[in-house]
């Protein structure tokens, strides 16, 4: 599996999270910056990855995350990373 | 300049994973400035609209490679090499390139200890600059 797509997976885990914080089904989050992002192993066929997210800190719409994807207990890659938040106005509310 | 054929036998990617197009500048184990147009049918088109950002953080790695992998086969041109994207460091996105774009990808070798080759990257649609950041990769030869 390609190194990007395991950050992918974090950051899917982590607008997931976001997700849940905010009334379900009314936000999006868009990635604003990446830090400290290491590929420490490969991840092959048959591997099951594991991705762990953790909220750092939030200001205003910026949610700071920390991230990990662990293959059998193992870190294969880890980062720092920063969502935006955007909350979709979609119909009404009655 | 280096056209998509120049390019698949310098990099191991190939059709869905190959994320840049062209080479337009290059200065071998230095830097260069690399393409990719965005056609709206390619597959991570695929509801919605947007280049992701990981795959953006990708096609620079790739420029990066070719870089890399330009002047080991300046030196030897049977050379085998083989890179590794190993890591980002304070990476920012301004936005994300849409459909229909050209991405202009500028990578410079800033650092270079052992194997492991530090890259200041930027990216480009037209004069705005819409991300940019440092990447580390792994390139190892063998001759």
């Amino acid at each position: 599996m390609p190194g990007v797509m395991t950050l992918e997976g974090m950051i899917q885990s982590a607008l997931l999270l976001i997700d849940e914080l905010y009334s379900r089904g009314k936000v999006t989050g868009s990635l604003e910056k990446v830090d400290r992002l290491k590929f420490k192993k490969p991840v092959v066929p048959g591997d099951r990855v594991e991705f762990q997210v953790q909220l750092i800190s939030q200001e205003n719409y910026l949610h700071r995350f920390k991230g990990k994807a662990l293959v059998e207990g193992a870190t294969a890659a880890e980062a720092d990373f920063t969502l935006k938040a955007s909350i979709r106005e979609v119909g009404f509310e009655l | 300049m280096m056209e998509s054929r120049d390019i698949q036998k310098l990099l191991p990617h190939r059709y869905p994973f190959l994320l840049i197009d062209r080479i337009i500048e290059i200065e071998p184990g230095k830097k260069g400035v690399g393409l990719k147009n965005l056609t709206g049918n390619e597959w991570f088109f695929q509801g919605h609209s947007f280049y992701p950002p990981n795959l953006l953080l990708e096609s620079l790695a790739q420029v990066g490679g070719v870089v890399l992998a330009s002047k080991a086969r300046e030196e030897n041109p049977q050379a085998t090499v083989q890179g590794l994207f190993v890591g980002v460091s304070d990476f920012t996105f301004r936005r994300c390139p849409a459909q229909g774009e050209q991405v202009r990808l500028k990578v410079e070798v800033i650092q270079s200890l052992a194997s492991i080759y530090k890259f200041s990257t930027e990216a480009f649609v037209e004069e705005e600059k819409i991300a940019g950041g440092q990447l580390l990769l792994s390139f190892v030869r063998t001759s």
